[in-house]
């Protein structure tokens, strides 16, 4: 078959860019993408951590010091019947004043009076795993109902940093999109190089009868092949420098980039980057060609 | 009514016209036929049109103006996937050769046999016997560039008639080897004649023209004019009596 044999120069001037272009975004494309898959594997643990229960806290006693006795019931009630109204909710606890004894007794030890501490009164939560729950809106509504009443600070600090990391992740995203953008314009661009040079060579296989998707695909698949080996070369420059950062940010956080921390797809879709590489250089070549070669006679 | 496609001309050119962008006529007028099995060479002198002739017919460009047809087909209509089939039909010499310098002597005359899509060895039959038949089969595996100018001119007649195509296009195919090859090289073309290719045979070299003695579409100032082999004996006997 006369694919087999190539007709065309394996290696040109503009081969060589497509190989160093290729190598240098799928480094690019690499690192941003283990960060990306970083980045969804920690709002998950994130979410995880936050997911499932809440607590909300009935202070016992006021700003100046005062006990508020009655006041702590009535707020009790307030924060059951809001709840019972907030969607997302599977149901709610009061802690008793045992219950307290025994969460305090490690820090505390044996208390025979826990009513007399300071101790805020404790609602456990819990949510349900099949309905979104709103934690911005029941906020708002538990703040107008029972102002006295705290959602705990740490669900709060933690919806935070899942937001700002969801925004990081799209701006990935809008990364990425360029850099599959710039890659096609460099095939784009090479493959017009090559077939400028190659003019002569192309006129000569027409001329001997050589069809149009036959010349496409040999340019295509030295695109694929240029591009893959540039590729290759890009995602194992970038190994190491994945493994660096993720040495410097593992002692901080739980072992986010650990060989572990990434299932089977997410290894499958940065193993891929290369391949994908090729087969965009693949595709772009044979569009590229194809429609050049409508132009000649 | 409808032709016996035996008995249609392999080329016919009808009132054929050619020019490049804003330059003058190249080819002007221009009417013949090539019936098949038939041997004519094109004479003219330098800048003539001779090669550009040839490439209306290898199919290198359209003419400005005119009707062509090749194999009974009028290129106008032939649609572009259709345009293959039909260069497959018809080798070309080229005068600067054309041959792929990153590609062995063997690579290079087994191009047109690829292209078809021939099983390996078949190709490799075909094309170590013609080879051997050029005398190149020490090159086999060199690349042209390593070559001499008569060494590549060979090459470029072999990749030609590798695939016996039906109509032969030959621009100074004799330029550049010696007496004996280029005797040799006739027979070879006299050969395919005989098995029913047509031949085109652009040339300079009288001698060849005596030798095989047939008719010359002879190009001047963009015309073209048939002359007859009796005329070419006639005319070389005025040269050589003059």
């Amino acid at each position: 078959m006369f694919t087999h044999k190539r007709a065309l120069p394996f290696h040109d001037q503009s081969t060589l860019f497509l190989s160093w272009m290729t190598m240098l975004m799928v480094f690019i494309a690499s690192l941003t993408l283990f960060g990306s898959l970083s980045l969804t594997n920690i709002i998950q643990t994130w979410n995880r951590a936050v997911a499932g229960s809440l607590t909300i806290q009935v202070p016992t006693y006021d700003v100046s010091g005062m006990p508020r006795s009655e006041a702590v019931q009535a707020d009790v009630d307030g924060v059951l019947a809001v709840l019972q109204t907030t969607a997302g909710v599977a149901g709610a606890d009061v802690l008793t004043d045992d219950d307290m004894a025994t969460l305090m007794e490690p820090w505390l030890g044996v208390l025979d009076k826990v009513e007399e501490l300071p101790i805020p009164k404790l609602i456990d939560v819990r949510l349900k795993k099949d309905q979104a729950f709103d934690f911005a809106a029941f906020q708002q509504t538990l703040s107008e109902t029972v102002p006295a009443a705290q959602v705990d600070s740490h669900r709060m600090w933690l919806t935070h940093l899942i937001d700002m990391a969801r925004g990081i992740q799209n701006m990935i995203v809008f990364i990425l999109g360029l850099l599959i953008l710039t890659t096609s314009f460099t095939v784009i661009w090479t493959t017009l190089s090559s077939l400028a040079v190659q003019g002569p060579v192309l006129k000569l296989l027409h001329m001997m009868g050589a069809r149009d998707t036959t010349i496409a695909l040999q340019y295509a698949s030295r695109s694929f092949i240029k591009a893959f080996m540039g590729g290759c070369v890009g995602f194992i420059l970038a190994l190491p420098i994945v493994w660096v950062v993720a040495s410097m940010i593992n002692p901080l956080q739980e072992p986010i980039l650990a060989a572990g921390s990434f299932h089977a797809m997410q290894w499958v879709t940065v193993l891929s980057v290369p391949f994908l590489a090729a087969v965009l250089s693949f595709v772009t070549a044979l569009m590229t060609v194809l429609k050049k070669l409508k132009a000649v006679v | 009514m409808l032709t016996r496609p035996s008995l249609m001309p392999v080329v016919d050119f009808h009132r054929v016209f050619l020019k490049y962008d804003d330059g003058p006529e190249v080819l002007k007028n221009i009417q013949f036929s090539l019936e098949r099995g038939s041997f004519h060479f094109v004479t003219g002198d330098s800048g003539a049109g001779k090669t550009s002739l040839l490439s209306l017919m290898y199919l290198d460009q359209r003419p400005t103006a005119g009707r062509i047809q090749l194999f009974g087909q009028d290129l106008s209509e032939v649609k572009r996937r259709k345009m293959p089939l039909l260069r497959r039909k018809i080798g070309v010499v080229f005068q600067d050769f054309r041959l792929l310098d990153y590609l062995s002597t063997f690579d290079n005359v087994a191009l047109p046999l690829r292209i078809i899509g021939m099983r390996e060895a078949e190709i490799k039959k075909r094309v170590v016997e013609l080879l051997a038949w050029v005398g190149l089969e020490k090159c086999i595996d060199q690349s042209p560039v390593t070559l001499s100018g008569g060494e590549k001119q060979r090459i470029a007649i072999a990749r030609a008639v590798i695939n016996q195509p039906d109509l032969l296009l030959a621009d100074e195919p004799t330029g550049n080897v010696d007496d004996a090859m280029a005797g040799r090289i006739l027979r070879l073309f006299m050969e395919l004649n005989r098995q029913g290719t047509t031949l085109l045979i652009a040339t300079h070299n009288q001698a060849l023209i005596r030798q095989f003695g047939m008719p010359q579409l002879h190009l001047a100032q963009g015309h073209l004019e048939l002359i007859p082999p009796a005329l070419t004996y006639a005319t070389e006997e005025n040269d050589v009596h003059a």
